[in-house]
């Protein structure tokens, strides 16, 4: 990892590529807001695709590296990529403006078909959701199966998953589960004084 | 009555969108109990707003704006979606200017991974959670058994959720 891809200030145009102008930044976000179907690393290579090999805002490394780093924040990896690049370049108005102009697309979307699917009220369109209804439970089985792939297996991190279900299960908040699972974490590391991980994995998860 | 209605939904989501780590289906768990709670959407309806931030652009977290428009109109859907995205794009700007010191901390790497352990923990009993309510019959159980080996061949989701509605129109008409 070469040492210009540290990250020292906020300010922008701190990738050291071409600094687009305000209008260009919406212009491809705005862009990746409309075609970015599926999320996780569909729309990331695709993200890639536009603001290093098509614009040169930032190297393959540069990228991989706020990938890396989105990784300590909450919410959805390829906004918060967005976001992250947006500030580094425009700023404050890079990050707001770069922002609704990745999300409206699908706002305006969702809110219609929020609206419309409650005015119809078909046996087909009955059918129609039954089956989306259903086809998202065998999807976040997926999504569990696709995430425990990027935790690092050990007694502890299968423990604290089995806590988690039970504790899920028996409908306590799982706000305060969060809360608490990531305390056991500072308790591990204070009381083993190890990373989880041997040192030579030094990438976070980067999977959506 | 309103403005209340309003307020509790900038306030619930605000959380959701501090706590939801792991990605973007992180803030599932955290969704639905706030969602469920306050008895603003049925447990369909929940999967429904689910489905529909799959088969959008963007991330699932655009499921927001969906509970937002059932609970209070445009304007909730509005309040919701601002509340769920703000937390992330401040912690963005945070870690921009303090990630290589952050990454110094020792024991960071190990809160990291146990909170994304606990998190799939969570998913998954959610996924049991609706998946009891949702499946009703053998007819149920094949959808769900289809989508899942779909999604394990990386069929694209909205692909899938666009087939199983249509299948859904065909097989499971007025159920």
């Amino acid at each position: 990892m070469g040492h210009d891809t540290g990250i020292k200030t906020g300010s922008p145009n701190s990738f050291g590529g071409e600094k687009p102008s305000l209008k260009t930044l919406l212009q491809v976000y705005g862009k990746i807001g409309i075609l970015g179907f599926g999320g996780g690393f569909a729309v990331l290579s695709f993200i890639r695709s536009e603001v290093v090999t098509r614009h040169h805002w930032l190297t393959e490394e540069q990228f991989d590296h706020v990938v890396e780093m989105t990784s300590f924040a909450p919410g959805p990896t390829t906004t918060n990529v967005m976001a992250a690049i947006a500030y580094r370049l425009l700023g404050w108005q890079g990050l707001v403006l770069g922002t609704v102009a990745v999300l409206w697309p699908s706002f305006l979307l969702i809110l219609a078909l929020s609206k419309l699917t409650r005015l119809l009220h078909s046996v087909w369109m009955v059918g129609v959701l039954r089956g989306i209804e259903l086809a998202v439970i065998g999807l976040l089985v997926d999504v569990v199966f696709t995430l425990w792939h990027d935790v690092p297996k050990s007694w502890l991190t299968g423990g604290l998953a089995l806590v988690a279900v039970a504790a899920s299960l028996l409908d306590i908040n799982p706000a305060l589960i969060i809360l608490v699972v990531a305390a056991v974490g500072v308790l591990d590391f204070l009381v083993r004084k190890k990373p989880l991980v041997p040192p030579k994995s030094d990438h976070g998860p980067t999977s959506s | 009555m309103f403005l209340k209605s309003l307020g509790s939904l900038l306030w619930h989501f605000l959380w959701v969108g501090a706590l939801g780590f792991g990605g973007g289906f992180g803030m599932i768990p955290l969704m639905k109990t706030v969602t469920l709670s306050h008895h603003w959407l049925s447990v369909s309806e929940f999967n429904e707003a689910i489905a529909m931030g799959q088969i959008t652009p963007g991330p699932v977290a655009i499921s927001a704006t969906f509970i937002g428009d059932r609970v209070a109109g445009t304007l909730g859907a509005l309040v919701a979606t601002v509340g769920v995205f703000t937390p992330p794009v401040l912690l963005i700007v945070a870690l921009t200017h303090w990630y290589t010191k952050l990454k110094k901390v020792p024991g960071v790497q190990n809160v990291l991974y146990a909170t994304l352990a606990g998190v799939v923990g969570l998913i998954a009993g959610v996924t049991i959670m609706l998946g009891q309510s949702i499946i009703h019959n053998i007819i149920g159980g094949v959808f769900v058994a289809v989508a899942l080996v779909a999604g394990r061949y990386k069929l694209p989701y909205w692909a899938i959720i666009m087939c199983a509605g249509l299948a859904g129109a065909v097989f499971l008409r007025g159920s």
